[in-house]
């Protein structure tokens, strides 16, 4: 009998050992060759630079040369000695390296979207400090707009990068290395019709790593790593020179460091001014708006980013932006904000699962990816499934994240001028599934995101076009749901984004690309 | 006749446990042909909790409330081998926050407790048990509404043993140890944070835990009160984020004290009642609780 409960207890303590740690494993993605090559890419449209002549590097040296057999040599070398980690860290980035920075870039702002705590010392919301980004909260709060912001910021220093490389490329026309030399094997799928000076993958790479380190400053470390990275599994791989890195790496620097100089000055230093609000609120009462936004926290908490639409938008002036502003909402005392009141009760007596599932799926609240980040995972997967060259993919990116930065601008001056109250304000009795995010409710910023890149995203991969508009009316939908805001809310943010997104499309489809 | 005098208490003492048993966690036993029936409410509240190891109030929370309706049966099977199933209904509020109370039916458990061994020395005796058992929820609630969640939504499975000692004074000491594996659970959706990383799944992993408890208690005839202290740690997973609400995967541990009694009208009518603090713990609120039971045994002696 002892025997049989010594039995029981050691199994006990073998499930314990076998079942103690719970870890997950990420996603992996097969390395792709690049369906198309796009010869007259160096002509495309750039964002910050007047066009890809603006930076320049010398002239590469040629395949006769001692100096090319020199580092061809090397390269032979490094790439016969590469250990089967640089292998498949060499697979990894030939997933797609604009992909793959985009990617790296959400996992991090996750860990930094944490909503400020009250400070009862200070008797104020404690607010990250770019000069001390490390002590709590942390800097920066990498909120929807902050997102928006990077990914928009991250991908326009990438596009203008690879703009400018594949003007190089097609000036040298100098091929790949196994061109050259039969005894390079490269082990990564490669278009070899595509020239590789400069080589796209370091230039992506510098200017990722330059925008990133201002943007996350805590994490200088971890992008200068990854950069590094990066450019040298193009050696590994047997699928860049040495001599294609060095000049890719002074584009990406050149690059990033103009478009750092647009990001200090397109007003988001100061979107989180709080001075202005009481003037913005006398304004919005002034034009009628009579249930005023209020923070539904304690204490009250300073809403978020009360003048982010002044910031310079991307495909579109300011005065675009004004025309398109949303219609005045309903009226308190008319019948369709009464029935929209109504409508949220119902959803909050009766709400589906399947309007929960909605509702949690799309909440992209604090700790998660935000909906910046989530249209920027669906854009992701499209560049990755149709094997988009990198500066195809920067290009999607760019016009992507530019239109959603732009939509959530557009929003946020709505949001502002109207200054109007959550449900939950104007009828306390309505309770939510989901937190109560703290700023106006018109227009909805999720469907604003929605709408704008999920025209745009159409318009680069039509064929996917019904589900990209079902997913954004799934996430404007999602909001009324979870009575967080008001069906007018979403319906005129979905509205605004998409317009918001069509002057990304006017820009696109004048780009050159096409 | 010291010896005698002995036996003689003790076998009056197990035979009350064999009519009076009623829990997991306890060294009673139901008698074959018995039917224990228990109604327990429960009321949990808090208005403090642990985020990490760090213990804070929330104001945007308010204190946390949770009314439990559960009902449980134990069928002596043999009387040596016991069933039991519970089922519980539960109501969650904050009192502060706009988030919608949750209540419905939360888990259903189905256990299995064995008595193999039972050893008579000089004093008194020893007994030991062994528990199996599973639960899963009945509905799939929301479990992304944390702290105000029915539960956990995990599938788990439980095993258990129990040792347990009686004087023959009636004073007595329980010793248990439990583990309880629990399934990953489903999201609604496509990504989670887990120890500070991003992933693209929809299915959190919720911590196996180990737990164990030491009590000790008088009982006699018609009565008993025990004094118990209990410990629960999550074996992996990760902190409550900065400012952030509770997540399933997070590491749960607590160290409650609790008192317990029970009182027996007669040999098929009882009541019971409990209350619980908890001392320390780790992503998890600083509750008190209160438990108000009433049992009936069906079946003949």
């Amino acid at each position: 009998m002892i025997n049989k409960i010594n039995r029981f207890f050691f199994s006990i303590v073998l499930l314990t050992f076998f079942s103690c740690n719970k870890d997950l494993e990420k996603e992996e993605l097969s390395p792709i060759e690049f369906t198309s090559i796009d010869t007259n890419g160096g002509n495309w449209k750039t964002y910050i630079v007047s066009s890809g002549t603006e930076i320049t590097v010398n002239a590469p040296s040629s395949p006769t040369s001692t100096e090319y057999l020199t580092e061809i040599t090397q390269l032979q070398n490094t790439t016969q000695n590469a250990t089967s980690e640089q292998k498949s860290k060499a697979n990894y980035w030939a997933a797609g390296g604009t992909m793959r920075w985009h990617e790296l870039t959400r996992e991090i702002a996750v860990t930094y979207n944490d909503l400020p705590k009250f400070n009862p010392t200070t008797g104020k919301y404690d607010a990250p400090d770019v000069n001390n980004p490390s002590a709590l909260p942390k800097y920066p709060f990498a909120n929807p707009d902050y997102v928006s912001r990077v990914f928009a910021l991250l991908a326009v220093a990438q596009y203008d990068a690879a703009v400018t490389v594949w003007n190089v490329k097609m000036k040298y026309m100098r091929m790949a290395p196994s061109t050259y030399n039969s005894n390079i094997k490269t082990s990564v799928p490669q278009n070899i019709a595509l020239p590789t000076y400069p080589s796209e993958d370091a230039a992506i790479a510098a200017a990722s790593r330059e925008i990133l380190k201002v943007l996350f400053p805590n994490e200088i470390q971890y992008w200068t790593k990854l950069a590094t990275e990066h450019q040298q599994s193009r050696l590994w791989a047997g699928a860049n020179m040495q001599s294609d890195i060095d000049a890719g790496e002074s584009i990406g620097k050149a690059i990033a460091a103009k478009v750092l100089l647009y990001a200090k000055t397109d007003g988001f230093s100061g979107a989180g001014n709080q001075s202005n609000v009481p003037a913005m609120i006398a304004d919005a009462q002034s034009r009628g708006t009579t249930e005023i936004w209020k923070s539904l926290e304690i204490p009250a908490r300073p809403p978020l980013l009360p003048n982010l639409g002044k910031v310079k938008t991307w495909n579109l002036t300011y005065n675009d932006m004004i025309i398109n502003r949303p219609p005045p909402p309903p009226t308190v005392n008319s019948d369709e904000f009464k029935q929209n009141i109504s409508e949220l009760k119902y959803y909050r007596d009766h709400r589906t699962q399947e309007q929960i599932k909605i509702a949690n799926f799309w909440a992209d609240g604090t700790s998660t990816q935000t909906p910046p980040g989530h249209w920027n995972k669906i854009a992701c997967d499209n560049v990755y499934s149709h094997k988009m060259n990198e500066l195809r993919a920067a290009r999607t990116m760019a016009l992507v994240s530019t239109a959603i930065q732009d939509a959530g601008t557009a929003c946020w001056d709505a949001k502002y001028y109207y200054f109007l109250a959550r449900p939950t304000t104007v009828d306390s009795s309505i309770t939510t599934p989901i937190g109560i995010p703290n700023f106006p409710a018109y227009t909805s910023g999720h469907s604003s995101f929605s709408g704008a890149a999920a025209s745009v995203l159409s318009y680069i991969f039509p064929e996917n076009t019904n589900s990209f508009i079902q997913k954004a009316q799934e996430a404007a939908d999602s909001r009324v749901y979870a009575c967080i805001h008001f069906r007018f809310d979403s319906e005129e943010g979905l509205k605004n984004g998409k317009k918001m997104g069509n002057y990304a499309i006017n820009r696109g489809k004048n780009d050159g690309s096409d | 006749m010291k010896k005698r005098v002995f036996f003689i208490v003790a076998f009056s003492i197990l035979s009350m446990q064999y009519i009076y048993s009623q829990s997991t966690t306890d060294a009673y036993m139901m008698k074959k042909g018995l039917f224990c029936n228990l109604i327990n409410y429960n009321y949990t509240y808090f208005n403090k909790y642990w985020e990490g190891n760090l213990l804070r109030n929330n104001e945007n929370l308010g204190k946390v409330e949770s009314h439990t309706l559960s009902y449980m049966f134990n069928y002596g099977l043999t009387n040596k081998l016991n069933v039991m199933a519970t089922i519980n209904y539960s109501s969650n509020s904050a009192s502060v926050a706009y988030l919608d109370n949750q209540k419905g039916f939360q888990d259903v458990g189905l256990f299995i407790k064995y008595n193999p061994y039972t050893k008579f020395v000089k004093n008194g005796f020893f007994d030991f048990f062994a528990i199996v058992g599973a639960s899963i929820p009945t509905q799939k609630y929301n479990v992304e509404i944390q702290p105000l969640s029915l539960g956990l939504g995990s599938k788990n499975v439980y095993g258990e043993a129990i040792a347990n000692f009686t004087h023959k004074t009636g004073l007595y000491a329980t010793a248990v140890c439990g583990f309880t594996y629990k399934s990953d659970v489903e999201l609604y959706k496509d990504a989670i944070i887990y120890k500070d990383k991003y992933y693209y799944t929809n299915m959190a992993p919720v911590q196996n835990t180990l737990d164990y408890s030491i009590s000790a208690g008088y009982t006699q005839d018609d009565f008993r009160a025990v004094l118990k202290f209990e410990q629960s740690f999550g074996l992996d997973g990760d902190d409550i984020r900065y400012n952030e609400a509770p997540q399933v995967t997070n590491q749960m541990e607590y160290q409650k004290i609790g008192v317990f009694s029970k009182y027996y009208f007669n040999n098929r009518l009882a009541v019971e009642g409990e209350t619980q603090y908890t001392l320390n713990g780790r992503n998890i609120g600083k509750s008190i609780s209160y438990n108000l039971g009433i049992s009936y045994v069906i079946g003949k002696f």
